[in-house]
């Protein structure tokens, strides 16, 4: 080992983060509304099926993407909503986030439809809140492209 | 990691919301020793810890300074998570005072 070798062992702390979770600035509910689809479509072919194999999948799936759901909330709640929205806004911003988190939870580990479809309902009002804050963005587009992809 | 007595520490930057004063892959000298003295000032550049996770630390440059508390901004707003955020950030969490850019 050189001396540079050691200077560097020394004094190297690690990484510092010039954070910022998503530099693109590409924010988008319809990431978690896909994710809540496909929770609810795997929760309906669980009902669906007879084949003990495809229901276990359709299981998996379902806590997989109700994880996805969280993650695309959570990014949308803590890094895309800034305190000037929350002035704008007439909805109390955190607790539909709140609700819409609780809600993919339920839906993860339940597979009562209604919990699914409460799920989507919430994303829905989440997508509807983030299309105020965008001129124009349209989020009954999402909405009805997902809607054609319900199973 | 480094030597915990080490008055000057080394960083490499990551994330990009101090561009185009730094970048993705520059390195920083910090000056641990910097604020012993003297107190932090609006346009110094510092490392601090971040308000909620432990492990990570943030680059950002004081906009102003209230008493102990700093509020942090980056160079790039649109981009840039920091006090607008998670509010002022307590003279003690500051690690130190970046002194030296090297890419």
């Amino acid at each position: 080992m050189n001396i540079n070798d050691t200077l560097t062992g020394l004094i190297d702390d690690g990484d510092v983060h010039a954070h910022c979770d998503l530099f693109c600035g590409v924010y988008d509910p319809a990431q978690a509304r896909i994710e809540a689809q496909s929770v609810y479509n795997s929760a309906k072919i669980y009902h669906n099926s007879n084949d003990e194999v495809e229901k276990q999948r359709a299981l998996s799936i379902k806590e997989e993407r109700a994880e996805l759901v969280k993650h695309h909330l959570w990014v949308l709640w803590t890094d895309y909503f800034k305190p000037k929205h929350l002035d704008q806004l007439d909805e109390d911003i955190h607790t539909l986030f709140w609700k819409a988190t609780k809600a993919a939870g339920e839906a993860k580990k339940s597979v009562d439809l209604d919990d699914s479809q409460r799920l989507l309902d919430l994303v829905d009002e989440v997508g509807k809140v983030f299309a105020k804050t965008k001129e124009v963005y349209d989020y009954e587009a999402v909405k009805r492209n997902m809607e054609h992809q319900s199973k | 990691m480094a030597f915990r007595f080490s008055p000057v520490f080394r960083y490499t930057v990551k994330g990009k919301s101090m561009y185009p004063e730094y970048r993705q892959g520059d390195w920083v000298l910090v000056n641990r020793l910097a604020y012993f003295f003297s107190s932090p000032e609006p346009g110094d550049d510092v490392v601090f810890h971040h308000p909620v996770k432990d492990d990570m630390k943030l680059i950002k440059r004081i906009d102003r300074v209230s008493g102990s508390r700093c509020f942090v901004r980056g160079c790039n707003d649109d981009f840039s998570t920091d006090s607008r955020d998670f509010g002022p950030v307590d003279q003690s969490d500051i690690v130190g005072k970046i002194v030296y850019k090297g890419g």
